[in-house]
Formats: structure tokens, C-alpha cells, sequence
């Protein structure tokens, strides 16, 4: 039992070097890889940005190349669009002149010949007013003539008619004077009769007034009479008389055999 | 004296409303039982006149008193309360007259007053009292359940139309 521990122990301690003795021989390794494989990298690195560098320079002068001969060709062709357009300016400035005159020579003849048709028109149109124009004047003549006419006409039948007038007026006014006269005379009896009825219901309608005044002034001194009787009654009497009235009150029933 | 009909009599003497009649007997039996049931070696009627010195109105004990001592002595132990029922029953069937009067009447109007109407009307009557001040002049009452007016207030139109006469008499002169 003892020795087998002590072999636990000793195995144990030689698994424990072993792991030491591996551990440092791999960080060992792996740093002199690291040493090793460093400089390639750079040097690759390096020799890209050359590289790169060669290209973009060729481009560039490319470039230059490419835009120097577009320019060239550029002013070449704008000195061709000039001459050409000049060249066309120049034959439309002339048409142009040519159709003006041509339309100027039109218009003058048209107008000339417009203006004699106009005159002709006026001419005859001319002539047809004054025509009727003599005629409106012959025909206002006969018409004022014969509103002078109709005027004396009416002026005359009109007077007749005021003169009518004027003693059917008379006719009227006498005939109403005469029925004023009369009405007059018959309207005043007729008045008095009126008055003296109406005096006769006024005469009736006082006299109820009067008498409805003294009813109510009746009334109102029955209450005040019997307002002051009470009153004097309650607070003059003595209780013995009250009693004696009492008593009375009661005789009075008993003659009259209510009792 | 142990009738019910003679105590009545007797205690009609001096007492007329209905009111004052139930009143004063319900003090006679209180009166009777404190005698009756009351062992002092005191006669029935110092017993009675002891009680009565104590009630609290002594009008109706004064009244009660006056009685005298032939009611209080018709009274016992056996017959009290038989007594004092057949005594309340014929008050209620006696003739009852109301009457208005205007003011309060002392208790001597009211004897005159109910000694009139026993005299006049029924010697069994008991009055019921009531105050009216509109009845003065005179007094109303209901008799037969009828209402009668005697004052001055219901036979105004008499007094007034006599008064309306007159005035009218004054009026035709001026």
C-alpha cells in the first residue's frame, strides 16, 4: 500500500515535466515561425504599391493624350458650323426680300381697286338718301299740316264742352241748395228729437248710477256698522251681560221652538 | 244613597259641561280608590278630603268636594268601579246642547247658563262650550245637529237692513 503511493506521486510529478517540457517547446515554435515568415510579407506588400504605382501613372498619360486630340478635333468642327451658318443666313435674308416686295406689289393693286368699288357703293348710297330724304320731309309737312288741323278741331269741340259744363254745374248746384235747404230744415227737428232721447237714457243711466252708488255705499256702511257693533260689543261688554245675552239668545230660540 | 241616578242628581248640581263632568269623575275615582284602599284609620271622607287637597286643579277638586259626603260615602271596596261606570255611561246618554259662546264666561255664567236650559230645555242637559268670538251679541248652538246663530253676527241682516232703511229714508230727503 505505501510503495503504491509513492509510484502515484512519482508518475504524477513525471506527467507534470512532461506538460512543461511540450509547453515550452510549443511557444519556441511558434515565435521562430513567426521570425521566419515576416520578412516575405513585406517584401509582397512592397512590390503591390510599385506595381500600382506604374499603373496609374500610364493611365494618367493616357488620359492627357485622349483630351488633347478631342480638343483639336472640337475647334475643327465649330469653324465648319460657322461658315455654314453664315452661308444659310445670307440666302434667307434674300428670299425674304424677294416675297416682301412681291406681297407690297399685291397689296398696292388690291387696295386700288377696293377703293374704286368703295366709292362706286358710296355714291349710289348717296344718292338713295337724298331721294328719301326729300320724301321724309314732304311727308312731315303734310303731317304737321294735319296736326294744326285736329289742333283747331279739338281747341274748338273743347271749348263747346267747358261751356256744357259749366251750366250742367249750374243746373246741379241749384238742385243741391235747394236739397241742402230742405234737409237742413228737416235735420234740425230731426237733431232735437235725437238729443232729447239721448238726454232721456243719460237721465236713466244716472239715476241706476245712483242708485248702484247707494247700494254699494249701503254695503259699505253695513259693514262698517257691523264692524263697530262687533268691535264695541267685544271689548265694551262685561262677561255678565255677555252671559245675559247668552241667555237671551237662547230664550228667543225657545219661543221660536227651535229648543 | 248607592243609586246612580241620585248621585247624578247630585253632582249635576254644580257641574254643566260635558268636559267638566267626565273631568271631575275621573278625580271621584281616583278620590274613591285612594279612600277605599287607603288603611290610615281615617274616616272615607278625611281620606277623600286629603286626596282632593292634592289634585292640581282645585276648581274641580272644589266642585268634586262640594258633592259632599253622601256620595263619597256611597262608595266601597265591591261597588267603585261598577258605580263609577254606570255614573259615566248615563253622562253619555244625557242630551248634549253645544253652544258658541264670544268670550270665556266665568264659572257662575255657566251654572246660569245650564240652570236655564235644565229649567227650559231638559232637566238631564249637559252643555259642550266652545269660544267663538264672531258669535257676540248673543250666542249660537246645535241643537238636533243643526247649527243656530243668535248673535249679532247671524241676525245682522235684520239690524242691517233696518239701518239700510234709514239711510235710504236720508238719501230721499236730500
Amino acid at each position: 500500500m505505501f510503495f503504491g503511493f509513492e509510484i502515484l506521486v512519482g508518475v504524477f510529478i513525471g506527467v507534470l515535466f512532461a506538460t512543461i517540457v511540450v509547453l515550452v517547446m510549443h511557444l519556441r515554435t511558434t515565435s521562430q515561425m513567426t521570425k521566419l515568415t515576416f520578412p516575405a510579407y513585406e517584401y509582397a506588400i512592397k512590390k503591390a504599391e510599385h506595381d500600382a504605382d506604374g499603373i496609374i501613372s500610364d493611365a494618367r498619360k493616357r488620359a492627357r493624350e485622349i483630351i488633347a486630340n478631342a480638343d483639336k478635333v472640337g475647334q475643327t468642327m465649330s469653324g465648319n458650323y460657322d461658315m455654314q451658318a453664315k452661308g444659310i443666313q445670307q440666302k434667307y435674308e434674300a428670299a425674304l426680300a424677294r416675297q416682301t416686295e412681291k406681297v407690297v406689289k399685291e397689296f398696292h393693286t388690291g387696295a386700288a381697286e377696293q377703293v374704286q368699288k368703295l366709292y362706286t357703293v358710296t355714291s349710289t348710297a348717296e344718292r338713295a338718301i337724298t331721294t328719301e330724304q326729300k320724301k321724309v320731309t314732304d311727308n312731315v309737312t303734310r303731317i304737321n299740316t294735319a296736326i294744326e288741323a285736329a289742333a283747331t278741331k279739338a281747341e274748338h269741340h273743347t271749348q263747346e264742352v267747358i261751356e256744357a259744363l259749366d251750366k250742367r254745374m249750374e243746373r246741379v248746384g241749384s238742385t243741391l241748395e235747394g236739397k241742402l235747404r230742405e234737409t237742413q230744415e228737416g235735420g234740425a227737428e230731426k237733431l232735437e228729437q235725437h238729443l232729447a232721447g239721448l238726454q232721456g237714457v243719460a237721465d236713466e243711466h244716472i239715476k241706476v248710477y245712483e242708485a248702484s252708488r247707494r247700494r254699494l255705499l249701503d254695503a259699505h256702511i253695513e259693514q262698517l256698522v257691523e264692524a263697530v257693533v262687533m268691535k264695541v260689543l267685544h271689548t265694551r261688554l262685561p262677561v255678565s251681560e255677555h252671559g245675559s245675552l247668552a241667555r237671551e239668545a237662547l230664550e228667543e230660540a225657545k219661543s221660536k221652538n227651535i229648543i | 244613597m248607592s243609586d246612580a241616578t241620585t248621585l247624578l242628581a247630585r253632582i249635576k248640581q254644580n257641574t254643566y259641561s260635558q268636559g267638566d263632568m267626565y273631568r271631575r269623575l275621573g278625580i271621584l275615582r281616583e278620590c274613591i280608590e285612594h279612600a277605599v284602599y287607603t288603611d290610615t284609620g281615617l274616616s272615607q271622607e278625611e281620606e277623600c278630603r286629603n286626596f282632593l287637597d292634592k289634585v292640581e286643579s282645585q276648581d274641580d277638586a272644589d266642585a268634586v268636594w262640594k258633592w259632599g259626603a253622601e256620595v263619597f260615602n256611597a262608595f266601597n271596596q265591591q261597588n267603585t268601579s261598577s258605580l263609577i261606570h254606570e255614573l259615566q255611561e248615563k253622562v253619555h246618554t244625557m242630551p248634549l246642547l253645544i253652544v258658541y259662546i264670544p268670550v270665556e264666561f266665568p264659572q257662575e255664567e255657566i251654572a246660569k247658563l245650564g240652570d236655564w236650559c235644565r229649567a227650559n230645555i231638559d232637566e238631564n242637559i249637559v252643555l259642550e262650550i266652545h269660544i267663538e268670538p264672531t258669535v257676540v251679541g248673543g250666542c249660537a248652538f246645535v241643537w238636533n245637529d243643526t247649527y243656530h246663530d243668535f248673535s249679532f253676527h247671524g241676525r245682522r241682516e235684520q239690524v242691517l237692513s233696518a239701518i239700510a232703511e234709514e239711510m235710504a229714508k236720508y238719501g230721499d230727503e236730500s
